[in-house]
């Protein structure tokens, strides 16, 4: 199943006509470029499988590996995830990156989540319907498949550089998702405000004890400079608490308009029963599938 | 659903689906769906 999301190349009448030859191929479109989650998300919600398999177009992904992940399922794991020993073709920095959000991460939730996994995984039929029953609005779904927890294994395998295209992940959109998935699966930034500003207003009480007494003691009077650390130090701690706790309040109000997800611009597969090669949408035109 | 219709629903399940999320991705498509439905096919036969 392959799901075009807002391509401005040919990409998606490239997909029609694959779809149109082989039956094995689906081809979804969504209405516009929803972001590559809510495409995963589309496509678990519309791929008939027992297994579903997320692989990525680029073919960084093996899917060679296809049989031996069936096999460890067979075994008895509810989620097979593919495992990077080492990233070529990446640059330095952004493998350093990499391995402290992972670290971070892992720090700042309770869900185990696998550091040098990506999205390529196989997931059981009941992994697949515990995912679809979550209405969560900002989807994470390698964070989410971690939380649903059942019985997940890895597969090693190395990762060749691109086999066409560029990345899509600029550092802006990295650092996005980085805080996409921190709120989604934690409380514990604002947990840490409230304890920063616990420790500002105790440190600023002391601090201020400290003055007075100094100040009655007929001590130098403190000069000018230290209190306007005081106040820069309070200051920032306060927009600090006020930064973090704007993330968790505009999540609230977001998943609070159940907003569909996404919405599905037509399905294109090989109809049987007609001419071959016709398209067959699910939906008369005019009448987009949306899902909430 | 009762059992029997369980166990129908999931005769016409094909074995495993593959979810490819696109975005501007022309280039690999033919060896993708070449090399995708090679694994398919060998994993899982005909589905």
């Amino acid at each position: 199943m392959l799901v075009n999301y807002g391509s401005r190349d040919s990409t998606w009448p490239a997909m029609i006509d694959v779809a149109q030859r082989d039956r094995h191929v689906v081809a979804v479109n969504l209405a516009r470029n929803f972001g590559k989650e809510m495409a995963l998300s589309a496509g678990l919600a519309e791929a008939p499988g027992e297994r579903v398999l997320i692989i990525d177009a680029d073919l960084q992904d093996p899917p060679e590996l296809l049989k031996p992940m069936m096999a460890k399922m067979d075994g008895g794991a509810d989620v097979v995830y593919g495992l990077r020993p080492d990233r070529e073709g990446e640059s330095w920095p952004k493998r350093a990156a990499s391995a402290a959000f992972y670290r971070v991460l892992g720090w700042l939730t309770d869900i185990p989540i696998a550091h040098d996994a990506g999205d390529f995984r196989l997931l059981n039929r009941r992994v697949v319907d515990v995912l679809l029953a979550m209405p969560e609005s900002h989807r994470y779904v390698r964070g989410l498949v971690s939380w649903v927890g059942m019985r997940q294994e890895p597969i090693e395998y190395r990762r060749p550089p691109r086999h066409a295209g560029k990345t899509k992940f600029t550092p802006g959109k990295l650092i996005a998702l980085a805080f996409d998935a921190v709120s989604a699966f934690s409380i514990r930034p604002l947990r840490l405000a409230s304890y920063l500003g616990l420790f500002a207003g105790v440190g600023g009480f002391l601090l201020l004890v400290y003055v007075i007494w100094s100040w009655l003691a007929g001590a130098a009077v403190q000069g000018w400079t230290s209190l306007m650390v005081v106040v820069l130090l309070l200051n920032s701690a306060t927009l600090m608490v006020i930064g973090i706790m704007g993330e968790y309040l505009g999540r609230t109000y977001l998943e609070s308009k159940r907003r569909p997800l996404y919405v599905i611009e037509r399905v294109v597969r090989k109809d049987p029963a007609n001419v071959p090669g016709a398209i067959s949408p699910s939906a008369p035109a005019g009448a987009p599938e949306s899902r909430a | 659903m009762t059992e029997r219709e369980e166990k129908t629903e999931s005769a016409r399940r094909p074995r495993v689906s593959a979810i490819v999320p696109c975005f501007n991705e022309q280039e690999s498509l033919p060896e993708l769906h070449r090399r995708l439905g090679a694994a398919c096919a060998e994993a899982a036969g005909d589905d």
